[in-house]
């Protein structure tokens, strides 16, 4: 199933990176920010599927751009995508049932978080 | 007590965290560079901001800086890291790199800075996570703010963020080396003394 991706980073080499990797596996990217605030507005008025969501932005931190969307949007689907593989950040990142990719990761590890979080079983490679 | 803040234990114990967390950085640069890189050395030091800039060799070249910071309420400390890399001789190893990517991303306009941005945010995110997940906390680095200069120009800006010269702070600095390349990449730590002192160090603490 194709889904409707919102990319929220602010480093432009991981939002070409993430882009192309949903491209491949098929998603549709309707969107990219490179703030959190930039990514709220983006979600209100693209309406994605799911985003893609970076920890450190340059105005405010990726959970707490989760915790503002899940506020009027209990249901947001959210894969974290970071550098940041801290065990708190982690804990946090699924006590709110998002999904999380660590850099570095392939295509798959993305494939994999994307389908979780969408509640679908993860595809074989 | 070292200095005039730390215990021996404490120094010890914040040691150990970094030279993990390099192991990582090395792991994670050796990935996007397609070379290996290795921890060629590690330490800590209590010195003043004018002592940490005094110890570094007299070096005129340039270098890309990339500059992280945390603050509270994000994190528990406060905290700059300054990671560097000479700018001819990494030329190729982001090249690389960025093509490992996308052909897309060369075409970005500043493309080596983005590059340097992303791959110091990857290690120095590496660097940090043993001593957050050690303290039970997160620490959020900033976005890099990624500049070029001769190595003191660029700690001088960062130190000039933590306090007046005669300030004592906690100076971690790590050097990794590249395999059969003659690129090299220094990391550096600084905290305020205040910030590590809270710290309680574990009466058993295998890294």
């Amino acid at each position: 199933m194709a889904y409707k991706v919102l990319i929220v980073d602010d480093s432009p080499v991981t939002r070409i990176m993430i882009r192309e990797m949903l491209e491949t596996l098929g998603h549709q990217v309707v969107g990219e920010a490179d703030s959190g605030r930039g990514g709220i507005d983006a979600f209100r008025s693209l309406k994605p599927d799911l985003l893609t969501l970076d920890v450190s932005l340059p105005d405010m931190d990726g959970l707490q751009v989760l915790r503002e969307l899940r506020l009027k949007n209990p249901l947001v689907r959210v894969v974290m995508v970071t550098g940041n593989d801290q065990k708190k950040v982690l804990e946090q990142a699924k006590a709110m049932k998002a999904g999380f990719v660590a850099k570095p990761f392939s295509v798959q590890d993305l494939a994999n978080a994307l389908a979780l979080a969408m509640g679908a079983a993860p595809p074989h490679p | 007590m070292i200095g005039p803040g730390l215990s021996l234990e404490q120094k010890a114990f914040v040691a150990q965290l970094i030279e993990a967390g390099a192991a990582n950085s090395a792991q994670r640069l050796s990935h996007y560079t397609k070379v290996s890189w290795s921890v060629a050395s590690s330490s800590i030091e209590l010195m003043t901001i004018a002592g940490a800039l005094d110890a570094l060799p007299v070096d005129a070249s340039t270098f890309l800086g990339v500059h992280m910071r945390s603050r509270p309420p994000q994190s528990p400390l406060t905290m700059e890291s300054l990671i560097l890399f000479p700018s001819t001789a990494t030329q190729s190893l982001l090249e690389a790199a960025a093509r490992a990517i996308s052909p897309r991303t060369a075409a970005l306009p500043n493309w080596v800075d983005a590059m340097a941005g992303e791959i110091a945010n990857v290690i120095g995110q590496a660097l940090v996570k043993a001593m957050a997940d050690r303290f039970g906390s997160s620490i959020i680095l900033s976005v890099p703010f990624v500049s070029s200069g001769p190595k003191p120009l660029l700690l001088a800006k960062v130190l000039d963020r933590v306090g007046s010269k005669r300030e004592t702070i906690v100076f971690g600095q790590v050097e990794l080396a590249a395999q059969g390349h003659p690129a090299s990449c220094t990391m550096m730590i600084v905290f305020e003394l205040n910030q590590l002192r809270r710290f309680q160090v574990p009466p058993q603490h295998p890294i």
